[in-house]
């Protein structure tokens, strides 16, 4: 799709759709133009911190226009970026934006008002910029670039886009770590750019649609949101925070031709009524990924969305958003568990292998290895996980995802669960292991369990339990303690005190044992109580 | 009985029992009244009362009172567009 780096692709697009829409965010609406200004104000701002190429460059920001601009100028700069989440505990965002190294961290007005309680004491290297009007008081003249040094810049004031090689990381995103910390994927303009190549081979957009962006910028998903959207002149539609279980409204409203969503959100909208037949017209692409895909949703959503065409994508973060497609149709097999995630996007490889990285027969259930130009170069700064997870075979280089999968002729790989305790909580990716460390350290006690619970079909999870071997501790406190350290889809919805954690015949945590432990079936904990909404 | 009392049950349904339950009622005084609490209760609010909120106006709408206020609205603006004479009524429409 593109050559070279996001910025300068994006710029060129720019400038051919300068006043078509390219934005609506919190009522909001900006051009082509207007987006692009701001974003070139603050990656000359950022230039005239003294920021290079490839330094790390956060940004904290509700879901308004800035939440588009700070990566955009960020990108623009030569810089990577690095999304923090005002929903996240302070604890998740400093551990980000510390483990990134991040020169700078961008903030609008409404987080710059709250920051202490977002991302908690500052390290003083970090500088702050600040790009909106009024956002300076309570900084103690910490802020290094204001609204006035980071001023718009016209599109046609020369060109501020770093054309570094496409090797450059664009961005890194944090997912759940098994060791207790988020770990870093960093991912290079030049997957991006094979990423967004192949996908414009199954569907394309026109400067005529309208594009719902449903998911946080925490969230990789929201990478083929804006940057596929834009490179095709197309405008881009704000989902309003909070309003995920609204999205079938808001596309009926707001006439969106073209939405990317998580399965859980599409089955909570269902559950409330909200998918009526023929209720979203519309609608003409449907993007449902990131986690297993029942049919009954799928076809729940293809009733409300009678135009749509309907996309299941599979990848993990470190293969740039989604490696895989599959287009469901009304005559698509239902003698699967969930709809098959389909072939490899072009380019890419996928094999379901054995034990020992040997590529299975058709039908036979194996650890999906991925591998291709979308692949991340490694962790950041973590060698022992790319050790772990990466592994050269047959000429090529892997990437292990601990996804099981079967391929089936013709419809591709169907997914079949995970090869370790990765899970997806209402479409967030969440390492259990990561919880219990979190627990550990709420409760001062070792022995600790955590399970997915309950399972929807498809297996994703709509929370999490967590079993605690002490019959005297303090639940709530250590509740309130897990909430300043975890994000709300990953705080166990209730804990259960036990005299023992149950062990298997090995010794290890006997996780099967815990799933049929009778305080899961107790009215008490018969629904979680949601704290979050799903992804989108 | 008026609109605030009849919405009472609705609010305590989801966010539990409310003492202080009046017109100021909003999410900063009630801790369970997070962000999903609050589509929640709209959307209940709409299925007892047959109104529609549009899914912009969410954020609006942010106490017992203010809800209130926009169902009242709601349905007042309904109702007119009931009583006024239909198109058709007006001679607009031949067949």
């Amino acid at each position: 799709m593109f050559e070279g780096t996001i910025g300068e692709a994006l710029l060129a697009v720019a400038s051919r759709h300068a006043d078509r829409p390219a934005l609506t965010a919190k009522g909001q609406t900006l051009s082509y133009r207007e987006l692009f200004e701001r974003a070139l104000g603050i990656a000359n701002g950022l230039e005239a911190l003294g920021l290079r190429r490839g330094d790390r460059v956060a940004f904290l920001t509700q879901r308004t226009t800035a939440a588009y601009t700070s990566p955009l100028g960020i990108l623009l700069a030569g810089c990577a970026y690095v999304p923090l989440n005002p929903r996240f505990p302070a604890e998740r965002n400093r551990l980000i934006l510390q483990s990134s190294e991040a020169r700078a961290l961008i903030v609008d007005a409404a987080c710059a008002a709250a920051l202490a309680t977002m991302l908690g004491e500052l390290d003083p290297d970090v500088a702050v910029v600040a790009p909106e009007e009024g956002t300076i008081a309570g900084f103690d003249g910490r802020v290094r670039l204001d609204a006035a040094r980071v001023a718009p810049l016209p599109l046609d004031s020369g060109c501020r886009a770093i054309g570094g090689p496409s090797g450059d990381t664009a961005y890194i995103m944090f997912t759940s770590g098994t060791t207790g910390a988020p770990k870093g994927v960093p991912i290079s303009h030049a997957n991006v750019a094979s990423y967004l190549g192949a996908m414009s081979q199954i569907f394309s957009l026109s400067t005529a649609d309208r594009v719902l962006q449903a998911v946080d910028m925490t969230f990789d998903l929201s990478v083929h949101d804006m940057f596929f959207t834009w490179l095709q002149g197309a405008a881009l539609y704000s989902l309003p925070e909070n309003a995920t279980i609204l999205v079938p409204r808001i596309i009926e409203e707001q006439a969106i031709t073209a939405c990317h969503l998580v399965p859980s959100a599409a089955a909570q909208a269902a559950q409330r009524g909200l998918l009526r037949p023929g209720a979203m017209p519309s609608l003409r692409i449907t993007i449902l990924g990131g986690e297993a895909l029942p049919y009954s949703v799928a076809r729940d959503w293809c009733e409300a969305a009678p135009n749509t065409r309907l996309f299941n994508l599979y990848g993990p973060t470190e293969g740039t958003v989604y490696i895989a497609s599959f287009e469901f149709t009304a005559d698509c097999p239902t003698n699967y568990p969930v709809v098959p995630i389909g072939l490899p996007l072009h380019g890419e490889h996928i094999e379901a292998c054995d034990v020992d990285g040997a590529p299975l027969p058709t039908g036979e259930t194996g650890e999906l290895y991925l591998a291709g130009p979308q692949m991340t170069a490694g962790y950041w700064r973590a060698p022992h996980l790319d050790a772990e997870k990466f592994v050269t075979l047959r000429g090529r280089r892997w990437y292990r995802t601990g996804d099981l999968g079967r391929f089936v002729e013709p419809y591709g790989f169907i997914f079949a669960g995970r090869a370790d305790r990765q899970v997806k909580i209402r479409g967030y990716r969440v390492e259990l292991q990561e919880i219990e460390g979190a627990l550990r350290t709420a409760c001062a006690r070792r022995e600790v369990a955590v399970i997915a619970w309950p399972i929807n079909d498809g297996g994703t999870a709509d929370g999490c339990v967590a079993f605690v071997a002490d019959l005297e501790l303090d639940v709530e406190a250590t509740l309130s303690r897990c909430r300043r350290l975890l994000p709300p889809y990953m705080t166990p919805d209730r804990i259960v005190l036990v005299d023992a954690i149950p062990l298997n015949q090995n010794g290890k945590t006997d996780y099967k044992a815990l799933l049929s432990h009778p305080a899961l079936s107790s009215s008490k904990a018969a629904r979680p109580v949601h704290k979050s909404e799903p992804a989108a | 009985m008026t609109l605030i009392e009849q919405a009472r049950p609705i609010f305590e349904g989801i966010l539990g029992p409310l003492p202080d339950y009046g017109r100021e009622t909003s999410p900063f005084d009630v801790e369970r009244w997070d962000s999903v609490a609050h589509v929640n209760l709209l959307l209940e609010i709409e299925t007892a009362f047959d109104v529609r909120f549009k899914a912009e106006d969410l954020g609006k709408v942010q106490s017992v009172g203010a809800i209130c206020d926009a169902v009242e609205e709601m349905a007042a603006q309904s109702k007119a567009r009931a009583a006024a004479p239909s198109p058709a009524q007006e001679g607009k429409i031949t067949v």
